[in-house]
């Protein structure tokens, strides 16, 4: 800081909230005033996350004007007439510039109020889906506000033992995968925790830490993995897989695995491994480069954080980034994962305490179990009478064994519940085909129906830029089906002006 | 803000201009390999960005000025590089049908990282000011303000084509380009207009016409003269762009102007001069073609001439009394609307002068009056009526009611949709501003009413005083520079806590209105109908009716004679407040200006509905049409209604305030020898009363006896009832009163 520039001090509590709450009554206000109930909709969804933003924002910013017109900005947006498409691009652009600008502007590293002020923030921006109109329970408080809080405890832990851009590469990095969900809440506190920074931790014997952690990460599975994101729930030991071996080495040694690590793990986690790939380099270089680097590393992993966060408001989205990614990088050829793989074991066998081996058996299983996750369907394909079916060829096979739709209807209120409403077929490789049912209520919903209804389902932007809900249904294939080919046809009775919207499909093997 | 690390050293103009060039030719290549359709709206905002940016690098290198602190420069990186990579994939985002309000709020984006940064930089430029200010301003603010107001162009020529009288301004200006002459026919006959605007453009109402069907322009003809050469060279971006350099000048001139009255005060000048120039409505007329900019720049290069004279020890007279002659001579030749101006400077200087001085200022008040003679005579034989459009009896304002002036005086600064607070709240400061220069700087308070008062009085009472269709407070526009400079007196008060909470709650306020402005151009003309775009926008949102919280002087309400005095007592009494605060109050300021807007809101669907003009957007309409055309020149002289006819029907959104309701129609036949057909009134799905049908073509105020409101209604139905075999008339419905009983 240049000689003679006062860095203002941290605002209280009370200075930081009142601008969010203000922004809150705004949306509030205008959601009880809107008489659409699409709108009205949209308007209570959005408020508690922009509220949430605006707190973090002025929590952690300490120059008062550049917040402060974002929050203006954000309350201008409520008044931008019609619903979805536009307006959810403009909030979720503002709100991460908002965190931007925030972060940014951040004078001296963060304690744990603004650390948890950011993350329960980050959690409202990243699972939009638990926000609208959220039935009260314990689960969803835990998902709203314990899981970040207990992530945000286990970054400033970090940060303590750390420094604060290792902290930040682990929160970023657990970002990835769409949200603090229990087994990427959990991985950040083993992490913590194994950096020596619980009380008692240190002393315990390695197998007594290595039942915790396992102890942990099932209960954390337990609880909250049956309902977590497919993705999330691979990526979680592969966040695990990356991090724990590394921070139990000792530097730079461990950087430098943790490189290597994350080089190996684009093997088996498809493209969303090369998002791991720059955070662990830059971790790697880091302390081998000095400050500078350093400050690429908060870059890269405020990029991450903000991409993460700007995507969650477009799912059909989620997957460019990371494709554009891939795009860049060139592909890693087996002989070159087979030689990282030898890298990272000569230290590891070389290692004196038995546990690092542990670490070496968790890589090889992951290696062995993990599969890559793939999009079979990028961008929204509407269906309706006029073109009543998608299909698309797989070749070559692939070997699947769920498969996962996100779709959602219009114009179909009329339909009783459980309707059939469209046919997936997969054409198997041996001639046969398998199919699964699309049905009204249980594999999709109908967006205008549900939403008067105050129902739950996943509320998103559809692709004809509209807030609307989004269904997601997944189906078990049995183990590793050879798929050549997969159709989605419209079936049953359907009034005359329904349409079904398929935003994302996956394929997991 | 700025750091406290001192002043820029860069030297040589290669230096500081090497961003500028940068940017320009990054501009020009971009013009080739941008990856945006030509259709994108966003691509124009693009392409100009290297300039801009490289044109404030440019600006913040001046040498003697602050340095920007290291940190605000990084954050307006980040978000430049957001918003510039966000407009770049746009089309990707995957929201194709909503591309005007995504690219809005993108350009909306843009505005506030220009703002924030304008702002900044302004106040980094304060010390080339000096101790006191002199007669020469650094020119580097000239070419800030060019750079903001040409910042601003692209998007807004692009959005907005020229509107009101600019197009006629404009192919004047063509005509004296390239035919050079005022006839206007041939550029009407070969569609020359299209070059700056996309529907067709036929001569004004009441435009003179010559004796071999030539057709003249109303307008006259020295604003075109200015804006020809650079027509010539440049086409209409030329010509809006010198009206960008003429209102650069005009800031650069009122600082100029400002050291005869608060030299000793540099510092609050330029803040005074930054309100002037970066807030509407001078920033709304920067980079369009109306006389107000050029007017007012004419008023402060001749008050400035005039404040001069005697002033100089040596040397001969007659140069001063040129430079005070010439603009005050240009003053009437540009608009006959500013004449009073050019009186009121003969008055002022002649108020001022010794006796030695009054032969020559009988001699300029004699030339004055000849000039206008001229003028007259020049109009006579020319277009056959002196006043080229108006007739004679607009002169004789005397004859106007006084509620005609008060109405158009109070209208002139807080009418919503013209009104100089309604569209800068900023501005407001005034109003604490005129006691502080009663007090402090009487000298300026008592030049500022010689200027103003005989202008205003001359505006006021018009049918037209909120300046038709223009952007707001077209008229008062002149006026702006110096009343600008009563706020130096004000700001030096500034450091007050109640100072800065209020100062900052306007001028938040005030940027929110310059952003909508700049992201949607359009918003900035209204109807003369009481309301304001944002309000229609909003009211059409909530349903509900939110004009009726806001002062109108076009449809007067309780609004309007709450707001003046409440809005007065609120900033007296925070001016007043003795406590000092350290720093500008943004959060208080955010958290204040984001409680009143839901309260306002609130209030919009709270307050019982006790009068409903049918004609209004908020009303659901079914049928029916709006009497008379949305675009009936003159539309102010007629009452506003909703024609029901066939099966027309309107549903109004009801604020209940009792059980009981007794309603009164304004309604009238539009054929004196038909009725009109009769109303039904329906509520919650029960026939309330029915209106029988109304004879004769005179407004009528009709009650519908006192009905039971059902009490879970929200809403009244009025249908036009079925005539059967009878031969009826449309019915008209201005407005309903309802008086509730509780």
């Amino acid at each position: 800081m240049p000689a003679g520039t006062a860095m203002p001090e941290r605002p209280t509590p009370w200075a930081a909230a009142l601008p969010a709450l203000a922004l809150f009554a705004v949306w509030r206000v205008l959601a009880q005033a809107t008489p659409r109930p699409t709108e009205a909709a949209e308007a209570t969804f959005l408020a508690l996350p922009l509220a949430l933003v605006a707190l973090a924002a002025g929590s952690i910013a300490r120059r008062r004007a550049p917040v402060s017109l974002c929050i203006l900005g954000l309350a201008l947006l409520a008044l931008l007439p019609g619903t979805g498409g536009a307006r959810a691009v403009s909030v979720g652009a503002l709100c991460v510039l908002t965190l931007a600008v925030a972060l940014l502007d951040r004078g001296a590293a963060a304690n744990l109020s603004e650390r948890v002020a950011l993350a329960v923030a980050l959690q409202a921006l990243l699972r939009p889906d638990l926000l609208l109109a959220p039935a009260p329970s314990w689960h969803l408080l835990a998902r709203l506000v314990l899981l970040p809080v207990l992530a945000a405890w286990a970054s400033d832990l970090l940060a303590a033992e750390r420094g604060d851009p290792a902290a930040s590469i682990a929160a970023g990095s657990a970002v990835v995968v769409e949200g603090w969900f229990g087994p990427a809440t959990c991985t950040a506190l083993l992490v913590a925790a194994l950096v020596e920074r619980v009380p008692g931790w240190r002393r315990a014997r390695w197998e007594r830490r290595a039942a915790a952690a396992a102890l942990l990460l099932g209960a954390s599975l337990a609880i909250f993995g049956g309902a977590a994101d497919w993705r999330s729930t691979l990526l979680s030991p592969a966040l695990l897989l990356v991090i724990l071996p590394g921070a139990l080495l000792a530097s730079p040694r461990r950087w430098l695995v943790m490189a290597a690590l994350a080089a190996g793990g684009t093997r088996f986690f498809g493209p969303e491994g090369w998002v791991l790939v720059p955070s662990a380099l830059l971790l790697a270089l880091g302390p081998l480069a000095g400050h500078r680097l350093r400050r690429m590393q908060v870059g890269w992993t405020g990029l991450l954080l903000l991409a993460g966060a700007a995507t969650s408001f477009y799912p059909w989205m989620r997957h460019r980034p990371l494709a554009w990614l891939e795009a860049l990088a060139p592909p890693i050829p087996p002989w070159a994962t087979g030689l990282a793989v030898v890298a990272i074991s000569v230290p590891l066998v070389r290692a004196r305490r038995p546990w690092r081996l542990l670490a070496l058996l968790l890589v090889a299983l992951g290696w062995w179990r993990a599969q890559p996750t793939e999009i079979l369907l990028a961008e929204p394909e509407l269906l309706n009478t006029d073109r009543p079916s998608w299909s698309r060829d797989l070749a070559p096979p692939r070997t699947l064994s769920t498969l996962t739709i996100e779709s959602y209807l219009t114009g179909a209120a009329s339909l009783p519940a459980a309707s059939e409403v469209a046919e997936i077929e997969l054409t198997l490789a041996d001639g046969t085909a398998q199919r699964h049912t699309l049905r009204l209520g249980l594999e999709t919903a109908d967006r205008d129906a549900e939403l008067a209804n105050g129902g739950s389902w996943l509320a998103e932007v559809d692709a004809a830029g509209r807030f609307a809900p989004v269904f997601r249904a997944r189906w078990p294939l049995g183990e590793g089906r050879e798929v050549t080919g997969l159709t989605v046809r419209l079936r049953g009775q359907r009034p005359a002006g329904a349409r079904l919207v398929l935003l994302q499909i996956g394929g997991a093997p | 803000m700025t750091t406290r690390r001192g002043t820029r050293t860069v030297g040589g103009w290669a230096e500081r201009g090497l961003p500028l060039v940068i940017g320009g030719l990054v501009t020009l290549v971009a013009a080739k390999t941008l990856p945006l359709p030509s259709h994108d709206p966003l691509r124009i905002v693009l392409l100009w960005l290297p300039a801009i940016v490289g044109a404030l690098l440019a600006v913040e290198r001046t040498p003697g000025a602050l340095s920007l602190s290291a940190r605000s420069r990084r954050i307006e990186l980040a978000v430049l590089t957001a918003l510039t990579l966000l407009a770049l994939f746009h089309n990707d985002l995957g929201v194709r049908y909503s591309t005007p309000l995504l690219t809005g709020s993108l350009v909306a984006g843009f505005t506030l990282l220009l703002a924030g940064r304008v702002l900044r930089q302004a106040l980094a430029l304060r010390p080339l000011l000096g101790r006191r200010l002199t007669g020469r301003p650094p020119w580097i603010l000239f070419w800030f303000f060019a750079a903001v107001y040409l910042a601003l162009l692209p998007w807004s020529h692009q959005q907005r084509p020229p509107d009101g009288d600019e197009p006629y301004y404009l192919l004047l200006a063509r005509s004296l380009a390239w035919d050079h002459d005022v006839d206007l026919t041939n550029d009407y006959a070969e569609h020359r207009y299209r070059d700056f605007v996309d529907r067709p453009l036929e001569p004004q109402p009441g435009d003179p016409t010559g004796p071999e069907g030539q057709i003249y322009s109303r307008h006259n003809a020295l604003l075109p003269l200015v804006l020809s050469p650079a027509y010539r060279l440049l086409g209409p971006a030329g010509a809006l762009m010198t009206m960008c350099l003429l209102s650069a000048l005009l800031i650069w001139s009122t600082l100029r102007l400002a050291r005869h009255y608060v030299a000793d005060r540099p510092g609050e000048a330029l803040l005074a001069c930054a309100v002037l120039g970066l807030t509407p409505p001078v920033l709304l007329f920067s980079h369009q073609a109306w006389a107000e900019i050029p007017a007012a720049l004419l008023l402060v290069l001749a008050l400035d001439a005039a404040l001069s004279l005697g002033t100089s020890r040596a040397g001969k007279a007659w140069p001063g009394w040129l430079r005070f002659a010439v603009p005050l001579l240009l003053l009437p030749t540009l608009k006959l609307r500013f004449l009073p101006l050019a009186v009121s400077l003969v008055m002022l200087v002649a108020w001022r002068s010794p006796a030695r001085r009054r032969r020559g200022i009988l001699w300029l008040a004699g030339g004055l009056v000849l000039f206008v003679a001229g003028l007259l005579l020049v109009n006579l034989v020319l277009y056959g009526n002196p006043l080229k459009y108006y007739q004679l009896t607009v002169l004789a304002t005397y004859l106007n009611a006084p509620t005609a002036y008060l109405r158009g005086a109070v209208g002139l600064l807080f009418d919503c949709a013209f009104g100089l607070f309604a569209a800068a709240p900023l501005w407001a400061l005034l109003v604490p501003a005129l006691p502080a220069a009663l007090r402090r700087r009487r000298e300026l308070a008592g030049h500022v009413a010689l200027v103003a008062v005989p202008y205003l009085l001359a505006i006021v009472p018009r049918g037209e005083w909120f300046g038709a269709w223009s952007p707001p407070f077209r008229y008062g526009v002149a006026l702006l520079p110096v009343l600008a400079l009563l706020l130096v007196p004000l700001l030096e008060q500034r450091h007050r806590a109640g100072a800065r909470l209020s100062s900052t709650v306007l001028g938040l306020a005030t940027l929110c209105l310059v952003l909508l402005a700049v992201a949607v151009p359009g918003w900035t003309y209204h109807l003369a109908d009481g309301r304001n775009q944002w309000l229609d926008r909003l009211s059409a949102l909530m349903g509900h009716d939110v004009a009726r919280l806001l002062p109108s002087y076009l449809r007067l309400r309780a609004a309007s004679w709450i707001w003046p005095p409440a809005l007065a007592a609120t900033l007296l009494a925070a001016w007043a407040l003795p406590r000092r605060a350290r720093r500008l109050p943004w959060r208080g300021a955010t958290t204040l200006l984001l409680l009143l807007g839901s309260a306002f809101m609130w209030a919009a669907v709270s307050l019982p509905t006790r009068v409903v003009e049918l004609e209004d957007p908020w009303v659901e309409h079914r049928g029916g049409q709006l009497h008379p055309d949305r675009w009936r020149v003159g539309r102010i002289r007629f009452r506003g209604a909703w024609v029901f006819e066939g099966d027309t029907s309107v549903t109004i959104p009801i604020v209940p305030a009792g059980r009981r309701v007794r309603i009164t129609a304004s309604v009238r036949s539009p054929d004196p020898d038909l009725p009109g057909r009769s109303l039904r009134f329906e509520a919650g799905g029960t026939l309330l009363a029915t209106l029988p049908a109304t004879a004769g073509d005179a407004w009528r105020r009709v009650e519908v006896t006192e009905i039971e409101w059902p009490p879970a209604a929200t809403a009244l139905t009025v249908l036009a009832a079925h005539a059967g075999e009878t031969v009826v008339a449309p019915t008209l419905v201005d407005r309903l009163d309802l008086d509730w009983d509780p």
